[in-house]
């Protein structure tokens, strides 16, 4: 194989082998720990970016392995496969940064780190995947990866956790398993080509290929959380912070929409698929989804449940941009996948950090926490505001191109939807804004950690050896502000070159325009 | 020098070298286990020789002492025979290597030469040409299989080893008459010179031929332990020792289920071309996969959820019958991925169970306390050898399910895929059950003894293999489909 | 350069840590606006990287608000500088300068994008303020203006996407040139309309604007003024589109400016003949006429809109002016304010019906669980019922022998020989 043909696979090994190494370390072999991550993190940053300058050079970067007589494992790097693996790569690192802070002096973090770094592996190769088998193989190899995330606390609760969440996700691979094959049996390839590989497909076929599609919706809904299969989500917060953050605000749940895109534009085609008629049930599915999780999130104390039905709302604006078919609606779906990352992984940041130095889980004992940790309230303030759809936060950007896509294709209810979602983010959000910042602290906080640095104690935990001036540890401080700024920069800088917006602009010509 | 190592006997290698094993265990007993374990692995090489030979030559085929058919024993190997030798070879190292820290002196000196014989067996029956070599080769694989069973001698051990014993010669009995009846009918015993002769007979086809198909399938089925002749196999797992039931489960089911795809598809192959006992045989294995998995379900004990878990499997194996009657090879394939992926996957499980029972004492499930921590390779052998079993990618199991789930939609036997999923989605619930707790804190804790490196290296390299199989489709493809045995046209053989 | 300046400067100065540090950081803020609106000269920058393609321009028109807003600021500043002991007043400063951050920006910017996104700045910002440091009258009237601005910025959003369905240009002249030729500028009518006179507390909306006047101090009212109340009127000028069909809307919103005045005067009246002497409740009333006064001529102009370009440009100066007296008003008439009347229902209507709403959701939540809990326990029933059953069933010693007895196992054997031989003729 030419170096190009080894690059792809590269990127998925930079995390593959330090994890598998991670793995036989030592619980108290730190440093080497970290610098293992670290080096797999920043090595794949590295790589990534070489392949974006590469492909904007105008190379090609395929790897094809055989995997079953006349199926490959490919993984390519196209542009809507560059935009998911860049932001998977981009986020990892903060992530990693963050899980070392998070999860100082917890048990068994050889074995989180480990798995952590399979996750990643799994999520990039889901990216690069340039066939619907190696989706499936990576998309099963996620699910495979993230139970043991889920039960790492190892008490009965995440047990249970573990099982509600394989239960939906092993039955959605299923799923996904059948239509997979059927559809291998009836067109005999599976590469995913812009405009779908069905057009010479007889007529005949037309009922088994709607329910092929509704198959492949189905097992890649359960991890987009699309209603009624998002009972997982809410569950699988039992996991610790940098797992929700980066498994279900981004890599899992991000997995599952990239899926559908990946179905509607480069297997079934984006016009086929409205000719057969499919994209709009999964529209009002999508939209239900959106209204839906919006109103269960009203009505949560736990501030991680509450961010866990936001996402399950905001996912489904993915969907529903994919399935409104038409370019600009592409634009704002394809980069609502971007936006939404950035800005729940922030939220999510600012969750943990509550969560590990305050002791609060809960709403309502979030009263005046904007004094005690402005910097982090400041980075969620600008992670709600941009749910709400506030300009101008990058969810202003992709809401306003679902809208005006809603608006091109002529499906106006679309709008009262985003309309509707907008008001109910509000609902949530500012509550949680108004009680950070403009209501008195409480006496105490819930448990309070204490700075591990500030030398030994034995014994008493009381008032002297708190954080003093300093809100937090900076590892877990520094992410979240990090993800705020780029939330804040995709939406101030659009018209860049580089930025989101631009890229997805790119994808929609090619599923669209090109020939 | 290359071409000298090709052109060596090795299929009678094969077979010798392994009896020469046993009786060596048997007369030196202290050394018993350095000798089984080098027999082991020179039984892996000859299986490399062999292989080689094959890929130079085609199929193999050679008689024993220079005496041909029909009178003589004639050696033939091809794809699906290398295949299963292979199988053979590497499983039977694993135990081997599993076996020498497993078992306490006084067991061992009684394991290595009976282990011997079997793999011994196992090899001959693989290698032969003729239904009575076969009958020979399946009789003492039982008998050593039952031995095997019966080591500990505890009371369980014997009334279950009793039980298989019985099962097995009833079975034994049954194919025994078959092979009479056949050769009553067509004069000759090998399988070539019979399946001529049947292709020429079978519109006139008396009723000795349909008895001789009747009791020799029947026979092998029990022999296989498909539903609902299951009975003697979770008794036999419950009380073997751990490397036993690996053999078992991994190994000596397989061997009669072979025997029965041979003769299935070569030898009475003009008979079984309708479509009635097919479904049949078909039925059985769907039956099989929702009952062993869902008793697999029910199980608090870990070795006899895996022994349903091989009752299920064998199901999946019987849904070649349905599949392949017409155009099918690429169920043909996906079978002979699914027997070999099985046999490491199950073998690896069966093992690490046994280091579970070495470490807590027990094997309940449910108090299986915090084992991902303390018996890390276990506990990844086990998860990487369900993974196989449920069919999850990266797996040789997926690669299997895969390709009966193509053959499947393919002709539209769209019952068959719902049972393949189904079963998978079970396998997954049992599966993950274990894995789940094996997270979690057990109630009461038991005092840990220690496990053996070699013990748990050997799970979790079996389990490895497993996943590595997922990568490996094209070269053990190309490998199956060596040229067959026979001039008739055996449906992808 | 200096246009940069008056926007970034006090952004740069609303961090904390950054003000804390500067003597009188609120006067600090506006010395960039003062100085352009001193130096009489245009200018304008096109930003083309930051959002949609903005730009900031200062001209004539312009600059008669920036005058009045620098003036007014100066003062709200000034009167605060004794109460500056107070705690959290750090924070009250942030927001303090978010607000003048988004009013200038607000102010500056050439294009809509650029002029919603500044405006909800601002709005957000001064929510903020009135919670932070108000008593109970104050905060209530905040939560007011949050809902209001709520629903004003949605009406906006949905503007400015038809804008983008038309066109790609977003420049006030361009934008309101094409809307006016539209097929959709009816629709984007309504929603200017309702957006901005949501913003501006203008007749019927009012009752924000009356809550804030009457519980505010004196620094916040000026605020106020200086920044969301004119911003959204000066919005209101420049989104417009002007048309001729837009007959009935010019009636109507004439019907509602005289309405406003009328409205007004009374109130004014009876507070002076019964001598209840408040004064800046009145000023309220006056800017409430003074709305109205727009509205009518907002509603004159979209009659004729040929007056529109004609006399648009008085209307700059005339915004100004009236901002800069109401000021002086508010400055001179002393820091005795009323508590909340009985009469200000509408506020409190509106605060009902919210808590209405959620009582009614949360029943039905309610009622979700519960039904949702039956479902459950029934479920569970049913399935515990069917696995009772068959442990039952599969545990009974008497089946177990009956299926590992030997007869029947080799019945069973010998049935399937035969089948197999049957089935294979």
């Amino acid at each position: 194989m030419s170096w190009n043909a080894w690059v792809p696979l590269l990127v998925v090994m930079s995390s593959l082998l330090p994890g598998l190494i991670i793995f036989g370390l030592a619980e108290d072999k730190a440093r080497l720990r970290i610098a293992l991550n670290l080096f797999g993190a920043l090595s794949k940053l590295v790589l990534v970016s070489w392949m974006i300058w590469g492909v904007y050079q105008g190379y090609h970067y395929e790897t094809r392995l055989p995997l079953l007589p006349n199926l490959e494992l490919v993984l390519r790097a196209g542009p809507l496969a560059l935009l998911f693996v860049s932001l998977s790569t981009i986020l990892w690192l903060v992530t990693t940064v963050y899980a070392i802070g998070y999860l100082e002096d917890s048990p068994h973090r050889s074995r989180f780190f480990g798995f952590f770094s399979l996750c990643v592996t799994a999520t990039v190769g889901v990216a690069l995947a340039g066939n619907l088998i190696t989706f499936l193989l990576f998309y099963e190899l996620l699910t495979l990866a993230t139970y043991p995330l889920i039960v790492h606390r190892g008490t009965e609760e995440a047990r249970q956790a573990g099982q509600t969440y394989l239960r939906y996700t092993i039955s959605g691979g299923a799923l996904l398993l059948i239509g997979t094959v059927w559809l291998y049996s009836l067109t005999g390839t599976l590469e995913f080509t812009p405009k779908g590989f069905l057009s010479n497909v007889g007529e005949q076929h037309y009922p088994a290929l709607i329910t092929i599609f509704a198959l492949l919706i189905a097992g890649l809904g359960v991890k987009a959380a699309l209603f009624p299969l998002h009972g997982w989500l809410p569950q699988a917060m039992i996991a610790p912070a940098p797992v929700s953050a980066l498994l279900h605000a981004v890599a899992v749940v991000k997995a599952g929409a990239f899926g559908i895109i990946r179905v509607v534009y480069d297997v079934f085609g984006v016009e086929f698929s409205a000719a057969l008629g499919v994209l709009a049930p999964l529209a009002w599915l999508a939209a239900f989804t959106i209204i839906y999780g919006s109103l269960r999130a009203l009505f949560q104390d736990d501030l991680k449940r509450r961010l866990a039905y936001s996402t399950i709302s905001q996912v489904s604006y993915i969907a529903l941009g994919v399935a409104i078919a038409g370019p600009i609606a592409t634009i704002g779906g394809v980069v609502h996948l971007v936006h939404q990352g950035l800005m729940k992984i922030t939220l999510f940041f600012c969750a943990g950090n509550l969560a590990e130095t305050l002791g609060i889980h809960k709403i309502s004992e979030m009263n005046g926490v904007g004094r005690r940790m402005p910097w982090t309230m400041a980075a969620f303030t600008i992670g709600a505001f941009g749910m709400i759809g506030a300009p101008p936060i990058a969810g202003f950007i992709s809401k306003w191109y679902l809208g005006l896509g809603a608006l091109n294709t002529g499906q106006s209810w679309v709008i009262l939807v985003l309309a509707g979602s907008s008001l109910l983010n509000a609902a949530y959000f500012l509550p949680i804004l108004h009680r950070a910042w403009f209501m008195p602290p409480p006496e105490s906080w819930p448990h309070e950690h204490p700075d591990k640095h500030k030398g030994e104690h034995k014994g008493e935990h009381r008032d002297k050896h708190y954080w003093g001036h300093k809100e937090t540890a900076w590892a877990l401080l520094l992410p979240p502000l990090v993800t705020a700024a780029m939330a804040l920069a995709a939406g101030l800088l659009v018209t860049l070159p580089f930025s989101p917006l631009e890229w997805a602009k790119l994808i929609s010509v090619r599923e669209f325009y090109q020939p | 020098m290359q071409n000298a190592f090709i052109e060596l006997p090795w299929a009678v290698a094969l077979i010798l070298l392994p009896l020469a094993g046993a009786m060596g265990c048997f007369l030196f007993p202290r050394i018993s286990r350095t000798l089984g374990l080098m027999t082991s692995f020179s039984i892996v090489v000859s299986v490399v020789g062999l292989g080689w030979q094959l890929l130079e030559h085609g199929s193999y085929r050679h008689a024993v002492g220079g005496w041909g058919a029909p009178l003589g024993i004639e050696l033939v190997a091809d794809g699906l025979s290398l295949l299963m030798l292979t199988t053979t070879a590497i499983v039977g190292f694993a135990i081997s290597v599993y076996s020498t820290t497993y078992f306490k002196p006084a067991l061992a000196v009684r394991f290595w030469p009976i282990w011997m014989c079997l793999l011994a067996a196992l090899n001959a029956l693989f290698l032969s040409a003729d239904i009575f070599n076969l009958y020979v080769t399946l009789e003492l694989l039982g008998l050593s299989a039952v031995a095997l069973t019966a080591l500990t001698g505890s009371k369980e051990a014997l009334s279950g080893a009793m039980r298989y014993l019985l099962a097995t010669l009833l079975a034994s009995l049954a194919y025994l008459l078959g092979v009479a009846l056949l050769y009553h009918s067509f004069g000759s015993v090998d399988i070539a010179v019979l399946a001529q002769q049947m292709q020429a007979a079978s519109p006139y086809a008396s009723g000795a031929i349909w008895a001789a198909l009747g009791l020799m399938a029947a026979g092998l089925m029990l022999k296989s332990a498909v539903f609902p002749l299951h009975f003697w196999l979770p008794p036999a797992h419950g009380s073997a020792p751990a490397p036993v039931s690996a053999l078992l489960s991994a190994l000596v089911v397989k061997a009669s289920f072979y025997i029965l795809l041979r003769l299935w598809f070569t030898l009475f192959e003009p008979l079984v071309n309708g479509e009635a006992i097919n479904t049949l045989l078909g039925l059985l294995g769907c039956a099989a996969i929702l009952w062993g998995s869902v008793q697999a379900l029910r199980q608090t004990r870990l070795k006899l959820l895996i022994a349903y878990s091989t009752v299920a499997q064998i199901g999946y194996l019987f849904l070649v019958f349905p599949l392949a009657a017409s155009m099918g090879s690429i169920a043909w394939n996906g079978v002979a991925y699914l027997i070999i992926s099985h046999a490491l996957a199950k073998s690896a499980m069966f093992l690490s169970a046994g280091n579970l029972l070495c470490f807590g004492g027990h094997d309940r499930i449910a108090d299986l306390d915090r084992v991902v921590q303390r018996l890390p390779l276990t506990a990844a052998a086990f998860a990487l050898a369900g993974v196989s079993i449920m069919g999850l990618p990266p797996s040789g199991g997926f690669i299997g399910k895969w390709l009966l789930l193509e053959a499947a939609i393919i002709q539209g036997r769209w019952d068959l895929v719902a049972v393949m999923i189904l079963g998978g989605l079970l396998a997954a619930a049992y599966i993950f059950k274990v894995i789940g707790h094996t997270f979690t804190q057990a109630p009461v804790t038991h005092e840990a003894q220690s496990v053996s490196a070699s013990m748990q290296w050997s799970a979790l390299l079996l389990a490895i293999g497993a996943m590595l199989l997922g990568f490996l489709s094209l070269p053990v493809l190309s490998l199956l489909n060596i040229s067959d045995i026979t001039a008739t046209s055996g449906v992808g053989l | 350069m200096t246009l940069w300046m008056a926007v970034i400067w006090p952004l740069l100065l609303s961090i904390p840590s950054l003000h804390n540090r500067l003597p009188w950081p609120r006067h600090l803020a506006i010395i960039p606006a003062a100085v352009l609106t001193v130096i009489p000269v245009d200018a304008s920058i096109n930003i083309a990287w930051l959002l949609y393609g903005t730009g900031f321009a200062i001209d004539g028109n312009i600059r008669w608000i920036l005058g009045a807003f620098v003036v007014i600021w100066f003062a709200a500043a000034t009167i605060t500088l004794p109460s500056k002991d107070k705690p959290s007043s750090s924070y009250s400063t942030t927001l303090y300068l978010l607000t003048l951050t988004g009013s200038v920006g607000t102010l500056l910017t050439t294009d809509l994008v650029g002029f919603f996104s500044f405006s909800t700045l601002m709005g957000y910002s001064f929510y903020g303020f009135l919670i932070l440091n108000g008593d109970k009258a104050q905060q209530r009237a905040g939560r007011l203006y949050l809902y209001f601005l709520i629903v004003a910025d949605l009406a906006l959003f949905e503007a400015l996407l038809l804008v983008a369905f038309t066109t790609q240009h977003f420049q006030y002249e361009i934008a309101r040139q094409v809307m006016s030729d539209s097929s959709s500028s009816p629709v984007y009518l309504y929603m200017v309309l309702l957006g901005f006179a949501l913003k501006a507390g203008i007749w019927p909306f009012y009752f924000w604007l009356t809550a804030v006047f009457n519980s505010g101090s004196r620094s916040t009212v000026l605020l106020l003024l200086a920044g969301p109340m004119t911003m959204s009127l000066l919005g209101l000028l420049r989104w417009l589109p002007v048309r001729e069909d837009f007959y009935i809307i010019g009636i109507i919103m004439q019907l509602l400016g005289v309405a406003a005045i009328l409205h007004a005067t009374l109130r004014v009246v009876t507070l002076i003949l019964f001598n209840q002497g408040m004064a800046r409740f009145s000023t309220a009333w006056f800017v409430i006429s003074f709305t109205g006064l727009l509205s009518l001529a907002l509603g004159t102009a979209l009659l004729n809109p040929f007056l529109w370009q004609q006399y648009s440009h008085i209307v700059y100066p005339l915004i100004a002016a009236f901002s800069v007296s109401l000021s002086i008003l508010i400055l001179t008439t002393g820091k005795t304010h009323r508590k909340p009347a009985s009469t200000d229902r509408a506020p409190v209507l509106i605060i009902n019906i919210s808590h209405e709403l959620k009582k009614w959701i949360q029943a039905t939540q309610q009622l979700a669980t519960y039904l949702k809990l039956r479902a459950k326990t029934l479920w569970n029933k049913s399935g515990s019922f069917v696995i009772r059953r068959y442990q039952h069933v599969s545990n009974d010693q008497k089946i177990k022998s009956f299926v590992t007895d030997w007869k029947i196992n080799i019945t069973l054997f010998l049935i399937l020989g035969l089948a197999l031989a049957w089935l294979a003729r």
